[in-house]
């Protein structure tokens, strides 16, 4: 995966807005994020209503973890192909719906936080107030986003056709996540 | 007749000119549609777990087409598969066939790489690769479930003949391509 160039997921971060809302805009400009997040929602949706929220607390930990990590560092982020090939797993865990055992669902939340709070790090040379501000703002809206994916998906009726709704919605997330992966290998 | 060409040349660069290719692009061919739409046709026909088995399985096989086709990797007799394809599932959806679920999963699957194939190796390459991979997959998405609810019909006797005689349809338009008719 080092040797796949990268695509063009870099986004602007939004000028003139406060550090803070800029900092939860950030995660949910890049696209190959939202495939994550979308995927790990309603993988975690999937799960017993009742653990819901203690794989969401493990996303967000790892959320933290990572932006902690990564902000002061003056490195790349995460290599888009990692994060397309994390989102087309999470889509197959998704698709399949077989009954996994909890920890498949939180090694997966916890892939997840990690590489997306890594990928959604404030910017080099933000310094003091600002980088506390943007990585709180990317912190909530990480957590908040997958949060209400998964509350929602895990509120979804029972019945049948619903839930193999979801499976298509997981398959759509693979066959994206392939076709990016082929784009990525062309470049 | 006096009026001057319009200007409908567009870019394709950007994320919403990569999501309205990728969303167009299935759609611009009635051997892709007919397909497409008759995967949902034979699934409702066939019932559950097919009626939403086929609709998992193609996307994710005609994924792994078009990235074959992306990569430039040839595969034989693309195009009179593809035809094929128009003619053995529209069959299917007009004989009422039922076969047992994993022949109709490789049925599908096998005519699934090749339309993603096609698709893989037109591409645009301005296209924004993931806006473009969002729209092209949501395209054929709502293709199958356009079959689906259309299949639905064969709730009623009516319906089952209205269905039937869309099968025959497809067959027709499949054995158009192959014979270079349309």
């Amino acid at each position: 995966m080092r040797a796949l160039p990268d695509l063009p997921l870099a986004h602007a971060v939004v000028q003139g807005m406060d550090e803070l809302f800029a900092g939860a805009l950030h995660p949910l400009l890049t696209p190959a994020h939202l495939l994550v997040l979308t995927g790990l929602g309603l993988l975690l949706g999937q799960g017993e209503r009742g653990r819901l929220m203690r794989a969401v607390g493990i996303f967000s930990l790892a959320a933290a973890a990572g932006l902690a990590a990564a902000c002061n560092r003056d490195g790349a982020g995460v290599p888009p192909p990692t994060l397309i090939g994390l989102g087309l797993a999470i889509g197959a865990l998704v698709s399949l719906a077989l009954p996994w055992p909890e920890w498949v669902r939180w090694s997966a939340a916890a892939a997840a936080g990690l590489a997306l709070g890594w990928d959604s790090a404030p910017d080099a040379g933000t310094g003091g107030l600002a980088l506390v501000k943007m990585a709180l703002g990317a912190w909530l809206s990480l957590t908040l986003a997958v949060l209400n994916v998964a509350h929602y998906s895990a509120r979804l009726p029972a019945y049948r056709w619903v839930q193999t709704g979801v499976r298509v919605v997981g398959s759509w997330i693979v066959a994206i996540g392939i076709l990016m992966l082929a784009f990525a290998l062309r470049r | 007749m006096l009026v001057p060409a319009a200007a409908w040349a567009h870019t394709e660069a950007g994320g919403i000119g990569g999501f309205i290719s990728g969303f167009r692009h299935p759609l611009t061919g009635l051997d892709h549609i007919a397909a497409m739409v008759a995967v949902g046709l034979w699934g409702a026909t066939l019932g559950a777990p097919a009626m939403w088995l086929l609709p998992v399985i193609f996307p994710m096989v005609m994924a792994l087409g078009g990235a074959i086709g992306v990569l430039g990797v040839p595969l034989p007799a693309v195009e009179t598969c593809i035809a094929l394809s128009g003619v053995m599932l529209g069959l299917a959806v007009a004989l009422a066939a039922r076969p047992p679920l994993w022949v109709a999963a490789a049925m599908v699957a096998f005519f699934a790489i090749f339309h993603g194939h096609a698709h893989g190796t037109e591409l645009p390459h301005a296209a924004n690769p993931l806006t473009y991979a969002v729209g092209f997959v949501l395209a054929t998405g709502l293709l199958h479930l356009s079959g689906i609810a259309l299949g639905l019909l064969t709730r009623w006797g009516w319906g089952r003949l209205t269905v039937r005689a869309g099968g025959g349809v497809i067959t027709g338009i499949g054995f158009g391509y192959l014979f270079g008719y349309l």
